[in-house]
């Protein structure tokens, strides 16, 4: 499995990261601090350290660029905009809720509040990684 | 027409201006139209009145003339009378008794004499004139004419006022002749046509007044057979002095004039009379038919009658209705334009009283929000302790796991844990209840059966554990922070339950007078009453030590969001009774108003 994940909190990040280590050793993660930098990751050079297909996992509050305003950008951008994204934050806002969807977003994930929570997300992303085809652009 | 456009137009903004209600514009005109209106009616009764005036001297006045003539034809009957009783005639001395005793000075005023005319057949002439001349040697008949008829005078009396008369043949001229022919004719008192007395040395108009006497006293109106005409008991009249012995002309405010035959026989309406007015204010004429005329009578008013009848009372009344009026019409000015002021200071105040009430609103908002965010906020920092706290027991499993392990690491470790939980627990409960009150979800009608699922399975009730009564099935008003009601009572009612695996649970809603009465019963450890008025507080608890944790925040939520809607929530319970919490929720019409207030 392999996660472009957008996350300012580098608490949240390194947990994440340790729970997929732990569980999921193949995985490969690439992490972004915020909306702008995930989008320099898509759109340049660096997309090609990126292994594909990714999911993108993405947190709402952010500096510099939210993760609404990521999403968007990223739909709004022709080559890049087929790609899958999770959203992944504390907030259970419904109005964040309905715009994430709005953006076609896969999946609205709030952030569990334990190790095993977190667990339960990963492995949830792992079987859907497992059973669904990704799209063909995002490999493009 | 544009003209009449912009004058409308600027009545209309005048009215406006001066804040005069439609109900002010209608007293003022309901009163102006009184006042006209009693103006006009005083008016014309007063009119009618003068005209009734007028009416009544013109018919005293018509009266009077006759009253009079009908009590000179009772003197010439009596005359007529005086012949009959001596035998069908009499002598001159006889006449001149007969007259004194009739005083015409006294009790006939304005008749100039009576006297006896003898009817002499053309072959009597001689045998009268020797019967004359016995009584006074000078007699004679004049003028001579060519009438077959002869009607000489015989006597008049009182004589020294009347000897031009005596021997005059009234048969020589027109009038005096037909008017005797008539009054023979008819057997009844008649008068001549307009004449010049030959006894009156002014010439002014006069007129014969006959009465006839028959042979064998055949007199009176008899049509029956032909009767042989005696003679006729006469009396001559100076129009001027019959109508001076009338009625005072300075007693009357009527002038009038009278004519026959268009011939004018007196008049009053002399423009040298001090009370002449050449624009009389009533004039009629009157057709008056007196013994075998037809007098023309001409009344007019005099200055006299314009004073007297000058009333002053309706143009006093027009007067005093507009000065009301005025009064009226200021009065609501003052009234209007205070009421403008008062409205103004209120709007003012009221004006004043909103921003405050907006300025406390929005800092209270401010305030909500800030709560919302700062706990918020914490959510991330405490979530990140918790998390590492985690990291750290799973890193230290090998050690606690080691002989040589301290059971105080692992023990604080979970301290901390636990102080995170209870953290987490606080901030969420602290946003919640400051969300409480402007959260921004539509109003979705929600079924009442379907929130009791919900609740079961959240609480891991079974259906006899938690039941619905009452007679309403859905509710429609907030119905986000009723559902949150619903779930911190019955959230409550299993958490603090001795025995939580027998709980029991009622809710009811029963609808009465537009609004939704709730209750929530439970089977729990109940509240000592000393608790009752603490538990809605924010952070009170009553957990004791071994109790369910508690944020002291549920109960609180409660109340806000009940207060909200300017209900209260009552709490009923005692040690070891359960609890009834009740509370009112607006019903269906406060839901559709507010969705109103929202579309407007």
């Amino acid at each position: 499995m392999n996660i472009l994940l957008v996350e300012d909190n580098d608490v949240d990040a390194l947990i994440l990261e340790r729970t997929l280590k732990k569980h999921s050793p193949a995985a490969r993660i690439v992490r972004a601090c915020d909306g702008l930098e995930a989008l320099d990751i898509l759109t340049t050079e660096r997309a090609r350290d990126l292994p594909r297909p990714f999911f993108i996992l993405l947190d709402i509050n952010m500096p510099r660029m939210n993760g609404h305003e990521f999403l968007d950008a990223l739909r709004a951008k022709e080559e890049i905009s087929g790609n899958i994204v999770f959203m992944f934050t504390t907030s259970d806002n419904p109005k964040d809720i309905a715009r994430a969807y709005h953006r076609n977003v896969s999946g609205y994930i709030v952030k569990p509040s334990s190790s095993a929570g977190t667990k339960k997300v990963l492995s949830a992303l792992q079987d859907m990684w497992e059973v669904c085809t990704p799209p063909l652009c995002a490999s493009a | 027409m544009p003209n009449t456009l912009s004058k409308l137009e600027s009545w209309r903004r005048f009215i406006k201006d001066s804040h005069l209600s439609l109900i002010h514009a209608l007293v003022i005109a309901l009163s102006l139209m009184m006042t006209f209106g009693a103006w006009y009616y005083a008016n014309a009764q007063t009119e009618n009145r003068i005209e009734n005036a007028f009416k009544e001297a013109r018919d005293q006045a018509t009266g009077l003339i006759s009253a009079r003539m009908a009590k000179y034809e009772d003197a010439l009957w009596a005359g007529v009378s005086a012949v009959q009783s001596h035998g069908g005639d009499m002598t001159y001395q006889q006449w001149k008794a007969f007259a004194q005793t009739l005083r015409l000075d006294k009790r006939y005023p304005g008749i100039n004499g009576i006297g006896i005319i003898h009817h002499v057949e053309p072959g009597q002439f001689g045998a009268y004139m020797q019967a004359r001349r016995g009584e006074r040697p000078d007699f004679s008949v004049y003028p001579a004419h060519d009438n077959s008829i002869r009607l000489p005078i015989s006597f008049i009396e009182p004589e020294q006022l009347n000897a031009a008369a005596v021997g005059l043949d009234v048969a020589h001229e027109t009038n005096r002749r037909e008017a005797a022919l008539a009054s023979s004719a008819s057997g009844e008192a008649r008068i001549t046509g307009p004449i010049v007395l030959v006894q009156d040395e002014n010439s002014t108009p006069g007129f014969l007044f006959y009465a006839p006497f028959y042979s064998d006293g055949r007199n009176g109106a008899q049509t029956d057979g032909k009767r042989h005409l005696d003679g006729m008991v006469y009396a001559p009249f100076v129009v001027r002095k019959l109508m001076a012995g009338l009625l005072s002309k300075e007693l009357r405010n009527v002038r009038f004039s009278i004519s026959d035959s268009g011939e004018m026989i007196y008049d009053e309406h002399d423009p040298a009379d001090p009370q002449f007015d050449p624009s009389p204010k009533f004039a009629e004429t009157v057709q008056l038919d007196i013994y075998g005329r037809n007098w023309t009578i001409d009344f007019r008013t005099s200055l006299g009658f314009r004073q007297a009848h000058s009333y002053s009372q309706p143009t006093l009344i027009l007067i005093g209705g507009l000065v009301i009026e005025a009064l009226v019409i200021s009065l609501l000015f003052f009234m209007a334009r205070s009421n403008q002021r008062a409205r103004a200071y209120a709007d003012r105040v009221t004006a004043d009283l909103k921003a405050e009430t907006a300025k406390l609103e929005k800092a209270n908002e401010e305030l909500e929000q800030f709560v919302y965010i700062t706990s918020h906020d914490l959510k991330t920092p405490v979530r990140g302790i918790g998390s590492l706290t985690e990291m750290i027991q799973e890193d230290l499993e090998g050690y606690f796991n080691s002989a040589d392990a301290d059971p105080e690491v692992a023990a604080n470790l979970q301290r901390i844990a636990e102080r995170v939980r209870r953290m987490n627990d606080l901030t969420q409960g602290v946003m919640e209840y400051a969300r409480t009150g402007n959260h921004a979800v539509e109003d979705k009608v929600i079924s009442l059966p379907d929130v009791m699922d919900t609740l079961r399975s959240d609480l891991g009730l079974s259906a006899s554990q938690l039941e619905l009564c009452g007679n309403v099935t859905h509710i429609a008003a907030d119905t986000f922070n009723f559902v949150r009601v619903l779930e911190n009572l019955a959230g409550n009612a299993v958490k603090y339950h001795p025995e939580p695996e027998r709980a029991k649970i009622t809710v009811s809603v029963v609808e009465a007078d537009g609004r939704y009465d709730v209750s929530v019963r439970d089977n729990g450890g109940g509240i000592a009453p000393e608790h009752h008025s603490r538990v809605f507080d924010v952070f009170q608890t009553l957990r004791r030590a071994g109790q369910p944790e508690s944020t002291g925040i549920g109960l609180a939520i409660v109340k806000k969001s009940v207060e909200r809607h300017g209900f209260k929530v009552t709490l009923q319970s005692e040690v070891g009774q359960g609890a009834d919490f009740r509370f009112s929720w607006p019903g269906q019409g406060a839901a559709a108003a507010r969705h109103q207030d929202k579309a407007a």
